[in-house]
């Protein structure tokens, strides 16, 4: 009449189905109908309480017969009476009290003790029918209405809480009690046992019942029970020991005298079936199988194991349109909900609008049995109700969960969420984790749903196995190299480190730093791919705009969704793309080290201090390349610092220079380097001093200062700049030949390939243009040297014509304390004074007193020596010196020009020191002296009555003076001369540089403080050196200076009067760029020289038909010949050579114009009176009194250099 | 694991170069252009050994450059995944340590570190340390790593290596 059964845990589900054949179940069953009952209803209606008999019937007739069995209890089930036999829903872990009774269900029924069974069903049965019985009779006395109403009344309670209220939780609680045993159940003995010999026992066991079983004492216990992991014990069913007593007679591995009686209450435990949970970790993400939470994402906040059941954490759905309490009405009462709620965070307010009573629970609150904290229910499920595995919940359901980003970073690094697809792509190396083949290694050969068939890599086994997904892990070995195929680090690659368990960690191939990943979210990846690099239009290492104050960063990482970037305070942030306001590009910025070197995007530097110092003596100083510099920032990537990818932020102060400059940057370094500090500022000005006059001349316009900038740039970083820009024309002077703009002329400043932006000189704007519609004017020869020269000549001329003063304006703030100080003393000068102030620096002192005296006289006064010999000048020049005092006095006025210095104190200041010195100086003389040059000037005055003459003639008056004697004369010369003119020009420019060269830097500040105070010391000391070149070249300048009066811009006058002898000198201003420069752009100086009136000779715009012109290289013959020109065409003209009557085509270049004489008709072909023409009425000087043929009235006075001779009078 | 192979490399060659020394020069461009490279199928070219032929020059139409294939023999290191190699530690840091195989870049990895060897950022110079202090690996020291990855870029390879096997670890002091 017993059972045994090893395993009971295998087994039971088999039990359960087989249940109800058992009379002890019956009895049990019948205690439980009741509540059963619900289970009943929710299933279809019953037809009457008889099926009841019937099933009792059914019973013993199907025993053995399953199928029908469980037919019938499909029947059960749907019986309205609610007399069922429970358990067909009963789940393992719920039923666990059943178990006691089951065991013997499986046996074949027979093999129970007759007079137990019968013993137990009479029990039954009569238990049944005197309850039925009392139903009966109940029934008996009603009417068909009354009992309708008693069953309606009867269920509908029931049904509310069907819904969805916790049916679960309230049901299983039912059941259960429902099923624990109670004092009329067989007992449970604890019998001792030989240590492992448990199931062999109840073997035994089994068998003596077996052969007992038709004798005169069968077994009168229920079953044997092993336990699976419990050792020295097993569990006997019976309802006597002595029935125990009786079994186990004669098994020695059992002990007879240890029997002792499991209390009932403890029944239940020792039966639990504990399932296999998923692993339920604290923390993971699961979902529900069932109730009106089903497929919600829940947080595991507890899990109890004993109990199995889950405490969930999740969203509440909780019907807010529902009234409550009461608020409660008739319509309520019915309300069914049709739908359910939508998953919202518990609102208070809105349960107690509806009626709801609230209770708090230490920081719990309770609402209808449920418990909330901070909106969330926590709440107890069974495990069996909760999927853990396969649960991957999106972004938006995670965040909704936390309380803060940072959790859900956490959280989603150690969320186990596993993808419900299959994870596995052919290819992938696999490994079994479960199963008899746990262990087995192969690879994926075919994926179907979730099956996977896979090649183990074994050699014995040569054929494909078929596996669940859900058996198969991903295998990888340290030294892989694999992709991050979901999750944070998503579409990085690098080689896996170690493998732990489920996750690896993967060095990266970006950045070098360690990710830890889950393996599944791992792939294999043989291509070596750098990882993300860009995200968008980002990419590693931009440099972005964070915010509108400037704040920038260093895209350190992508990631997914997110960048980090770290900012100029050296933090790092996490943002999103969007968050971005913008790239940055300044890949041209400069910035000083701590020793004033330049240091710009790809230099190496070393970290010599601040924060990201190395960290102990012995170290080395880390060594990074420049990514960026951006203000005062300085961004560095070193390979070999692991944090923050290896992207430091520093202060331009706390690094050094590693190694040499590239050669691009020799101007400047040379300069430093050079041990002569005058010598860099001549460079600067030398090389700048075209460019100044260019910045100044576009200023002239515009407002000095974009062009400065604009014109540093050109110089400075010119020959810097990138790749795929155009360096050798940038900054020339170009006149578009096609299309609308046709005729305009302009500077290059930017130049591709194809196309260049023009700054066009009569309208105020920069366009785009076609570099076949164009054709560069500067000179050839020059433009490398020269390319600011020739700017500046038509730099210089604008200017000139719109209004020197506005270019003063902007030189002014670099010499701005010397304009104002010509301003003073030039009063006629006006305009043109602040210009030459600029200009003049050095001039200055020159133009200031020609200014004074009627400007133009002192100009020429300085001129004219320049003319004479230079000792002449010298001399006339020295007077200025004598002035010194005078000077002084002129530093007086300085103080305004101090200012001025200050601004531009970096660039100027050097340039000012040198040709400052010099120039200035005796600029400066002048101003002070410029009284007594003015004086002097007055004479000279009336001559250079053309205003323009002045500020020439101060240029170059200035630089005569200190210049003079010294030899250097020529070059020197023409560099001071420049050099001021640079000055003014660069001033602007040299801010630009100042970032840029670090040279400057030192020198500059050095004057601008003393400038600042009081230009005058700065000044003195500079002088030598700049005095000397300046003067020199002043002097030679001089004369052209004289010829620039003429023409607007005295660079251009410098120039034009290249063509003259002028122009040699002015040549010599590259010289004097040699000197300093030497290797930059002055190298090309003594052929610059030359070519630079050439530059613009030789572009030929000037050629028109009836010029009169020499021939200067051609055939023997014909050189030196005059012609005259018959027509101009595309780089060849046409002349006609009147001495040998002959016809000849010739270049362009092969020609120089020739100098009209008084009565001649003239053309002016450069400067500002460029294309004015008429008959020489008058030489005055070097100028040429024009008189225009159209117009009587129109009296030009032009520097007759400038003047081209004409046939007739066309 | 070093091979000695054969190799092809063209020269390109600017005219200036045409004369007696030509063949030099070759030579001399070609060291100069093969050695200490690395490529990633080959790995590290050590040093050319011999040159075998130095074929025709081809002019090239519209510079004037001429290039010369040339076939030579070079020394090459390639690392392999599980080579146990030698090296030279340069840097060691909580994440691992850094060293040179020659001019091979390996890192070591924290994880691939015995347990038992840990960081002390304390010391005069950072090191990896057993508690006992028996093994102490810093910078500069010698050590023995086996190779467990590399990563093979166009122009440059980089490993992985570990110390958690038998026999790997600082080398005995000689």
């Amino acid at each position: 009449m017993s059972s045994d059964e090893s395993d009971v845990a295998s087994n039971k589900e088999e039990d359960t189905t087989l249940s109800d054949d058992d009379g002890s179940d019956v009895e049990i069953r019948s205690s439980k109908k009741d509540r059963k009952r619900k289970i009943a209803s929710d299933s279809e209606k019953s037809d009457s309480e008889n099926d009841d008999d019937d099933d009792e019937d059914d019973e013993d007739e199907d025993e053995n017969m399953t199928n029908k069995k469980s037919k019938n209890k499909k029947r059960k089930k749907k019986a309205p009476s609610g007399r069922d036999f429970l358990a067909w829903d009963v789940e393992v872990d719920d039923e666990d009290e059943d178990d006691d009774n089951d065991y013997d269900d499986e046996d074949d029924p027979r093999m129970n003790a007759m007079n137990e069974r019968e013993e137990a069903e009479r029990a039954m049965k009569e238990m049944e029918m005197s309850q039925r019985n009392r139903d009966r009779y109940k029934f008996q006395n009603m009417s068909e209405d009354e009992v309708q109403k008693y069953f309606e009344n009867k269920y509908k309670a029931d049904k509310n809480d069907g819904d969805y209220d916790d049916e679960d939780s309230a049901m299983d609680d039912i059941s259960k009690n429902s099923h624990l045993p109670s004092t009329k159940d067989p007992n449970l003995w604890i019998v001792r046992c030989r240590m492992g010999e448990e199931k062999l026992v109840a073997m035994h066991l089994m068998r003596k019942c077996l052969a007992v079983e038709h004798t005169n004492e069968p077994f009168q216990i229920k079953s044997v029970v092993v336990k699976e992991g419990l050792k020295g014990m097993i569990y006997i069913e019976a309802f006597k020991q002595s029935h125990v007593m009786s079994a186990i007679d004669g098994f020695s591995a059992l002990n007879q005298f240890q029997i002792t009686m499991v209390p009932i209450k403890d029944m239940v435990d020792v039966l639990r079936v504990v399932k296999d949970i998923p692993q339920l970790k604290l923390g993971s993400y699961v979902r529900l199988k069932r109730t009106m939470y089903k497929d919600d994402l829940a947080v595991v906040d507890l899990v109890d194991i004993a109990q199995n059941r889950v405490n969930l954490k999740l969203i509440p759905r909780v019907d807010y349109q529902r009234r409550r309490g009461a608020m409660r009405t008739d319509a309520d009462k019915t309300y069914k909900l049709k739908r359910r709620p939508m998953p919202k965070l518990f609102d208070q307010d809105a349960i107690k609008e509806v009626g709801g009573e609230i209770v708090t629970d230490g920081d719990f609150i309770m609402f209808e049995g449920n418990h909330y904290r901070r909106g969330f229910l926590y709440k107890y499920f069974p495990i069996n109700a909760v999927q853990a595995d396969g649960v991957k919940a999106t972004l938006g359901e995670l965040e909704k969960f936390q309380e803060s980003s940072d959790d859900l970073k956490r959280e989603l690094e150690t969320t186990s969420m596993k993808d419900t697809e299959n994870p596995f792509v052919p290819g992938d190396i696999v490994e079994v984790k479960a199963g008899e083949l746990v262990n087995l290694r192969g690879k994926v050969m075919a994926i179907d749903g979730t099956k996977v068939v896979m090649m183990p890599d074994q050699e014995d086994l040569k054929e494909a196995i078929t596996l669940n997904a859900s058996e198969l892990r991903k295998y990888f070995k340290e030294g892989d190299h694999a992709k991050v195929i979901s999750g944070r680090y998503e579409g990085q690659t690098g080689l896996i480190v170690r493998v732990k368990d489920s996750t690896a960690i993967v060095l990266a191939d970006l950045g070098m730093e360690e990710l830890q990943v889950r393996v599944r979210d791992l792939q294999l990846c043989a291509d070596v791919t750098t990882g993300v690099d860009s995200l968008g239009q980002f990419q590693f290492h931009d440099l972005v705009q964070l915010d509108h104050t400037g704040n920038v960063g260093v895209i350190i990482r992508l990631e997914k969704e997110n960048l980090e970037v770290l900012n100029m305070h050296g933090i790092v942030n996490r943002i999103k793309p969007q968050a971005i306001i913008a790239k940055k590009d300044v890949r041209f910025a400069k910035v000083l080290d701590s020793q004033n070197n330049s240091i710009e995007a790809k230099d190496l530097v070393k970290v010599i201090s601040g924060l990201n110092i190395k960290e102990r003596e012995s170290d080395e100083d880390p060594v990074g390349e420049v990514l960026y510099a951006f203000r005062g920032t300085v961004f560095i990537y070193a390979r070999k610092i692991a944090k923050n990818g290896g992207v430091m932020v520093c202060r331009p102060k706390q690094l050094l220079l590693q190694g040499a400059k590239k050669t691009n940057n020799t101007p400047m370094v040379s300069r430093m380097a050079s041990p002569n500090p005058m010598a860099s500022p001549r460079h600067s000005s030398g090389g700048m001093t075209p460019s100044s006059h260019d910045g100044m001349s576009s200023r002239g316009s515009t407002g000095g200062q974009t062009p400065r900038q604009n014109q540093p740039r050109h110089f400075g970083t010119a020959n810097q700049q990138k790749v795929r820009r155009d360096l050798t024309i940038i900054g020339k002077n170009v006149r578009i030949t096609k299309g609308p703009m046709k005729g305009y002329f302009g500077i290059v400043r930017d130049a591709t390939e194809d196309t260049v932006r023009v700054e066009l000189h009569a309208q105020c704007r920069t366009v785009s243009v076609d570099r076949a519609r164009m054709m560069v004017v500067g000179d050839t020869g020059i433009t490398s040297s020269g390319s600011g020269t020739s700017f500046y000549n038509t730099a210089k001329t604008p200017m000139r014509d719109s209004s020197k003063t506005p270019m003063y304006g902007s030189k002014t703030p670099m010499y701005g304390a010397q304009t104002p100080m010509y301003g003073a003393m030039t009063p006629h000068a006006g305009d043109r004074t602040p210009h030459y102030g600029a200009m003049t620096p050095a001039y200055g002192g020159g133009r200031t007193p020609a200014y004074g005296d009627g400007s133009r006289t002192p100009a020429y006064g300085s001129k004219t020596p320049a003319y004479g010999d230079l000792d002449e000048h010298s001399s006339a020049r020295t007077p200025a010196y004598g002035n010194d005092n005078g000077r002084t006095p002129a530093y007086g006025h300085d103080s305004g020009r101090t200012p001025a210095y200050g601004n531009s104190e970096n660039g100027r200041t050097p340039a000012y020191g040198a040709s400052t010195d010099s120039g200035r100086t005796p600029a400066y003389d002048h101003d002070s002296g410029r009284t007594p040059g003015y004086e002097s000037l007055p004479s000279r005055t009336p001559n250079y009555d053309s205003g323009k003459t002045p500020s020439y003639t101060n240029d170059f008056d200035t630089p005569t003076s200190p210049t003079y004697d010294p030899e250097p004369h020529e070059p020197y010369n023409n560099a001071p001369a420049r050099t001021p003119a640079f000055d003014s020009g660069r001033t602007p420019g040299y801010e630009t540089y100042d970032s840029g060269s670090p040279t400057y830097d030192p020198e500059p500040t050095g004057e601008t403080e003393d400038i600042g105070d009081t230009s005058s010391p700065t000044y003195d000391s500079p002088p030598h050196s700049y005095s000397v070149p300046t003067p020199g070249a002043m002097i030679n300048p001089a004369t052209p200076g004289a010829y620039h009066v003429d023409t607007p811009g005295p660079f251009v006058a410098p120039m034009t009067p290249g063509t003259g002898g002028a122009y040699d000198q002015y040549v010599a201003p590259s010289p004097y760029m040699g000197g300093g420069f030497e290797a930059n752009n002055f190298n090309n100086a003594g052929g610059a020289i030359e070519s630079i009136p050439e530059h613009f000779l030789v572009q030929g715009h000037w050629i028109m038909s009836n010029l009169y012109v020499v021939i200067k290289e051609h055939d023997p013959r014909y050189n030196d010949r005059e012609a005259i020109v018959q027509n101009a065409n595309d780089g060849k003209v046409d002349i006609y050579i009147p001495d040998l009557k002959c016809n000849l085509e010739v270049d362009f270049d092969q020609l120089s114009p020739t100098r009209p004489q008084p009565g001649d008709f003239a053309r002016v072909i450069f400067g500002h009176d460029g294309g004015h023409s008429g008959q020489v009425v008058s030489m005055d000087g070097v100028d040429a009194l024009i008189r225009s043929q159209s117009d009587i009235s129109d009296m030009r006075s032009c520097n007759i250099g400038l003047c081209c001779k004409m046939h007739g009078g066309a | 694991m070093f091979f000695h192979l054969s190799l092809d490399h063209e020269v390109c060659l600017h005219p200036k170069y045409f004369g007696p020394n030509l063949n030099e020069t070759i030579k001399m461009k070609l060291f100069n252009e093969v050695e200490g490279t690395c490529t990633g199928k080959y790995g590290f070219v050590i040093a050319v050994t011999t040159i075998d032929t130095i074929g025709h020059g081809l002019i090239q139409p519209g510079r004037g450059f001429v290039i010369y294939p040339v076939r030579y023999k070079a020394i090459v290191f390639r690392p392999f995944k599980g080579q146990v190699v030698d090296g030279v530690v340069t840097q060691v840091n909580k994440v691992g340590i850094f060293c040179d195989i020659g001019p091979l870049s390996c890192f070591i990895s924290r994880h691939c570190i015995p347990p038992d060897m840990e960081f002390d950022p304390n010391s005069e110079k950072p090191c990896y340390k057993t508690n006992d202090e028996a093994t102490i690996i810093r910078n500069d020291d010698e050590i023995r790593v086996k190779l467990i990855g590399t990563r093979v870029d166009a122009n440059d390879i980089f490993a992985i290596g570990t110390l958690m096997d038998d026999y790997l670890g600082l080398c005995p002091a000689e």
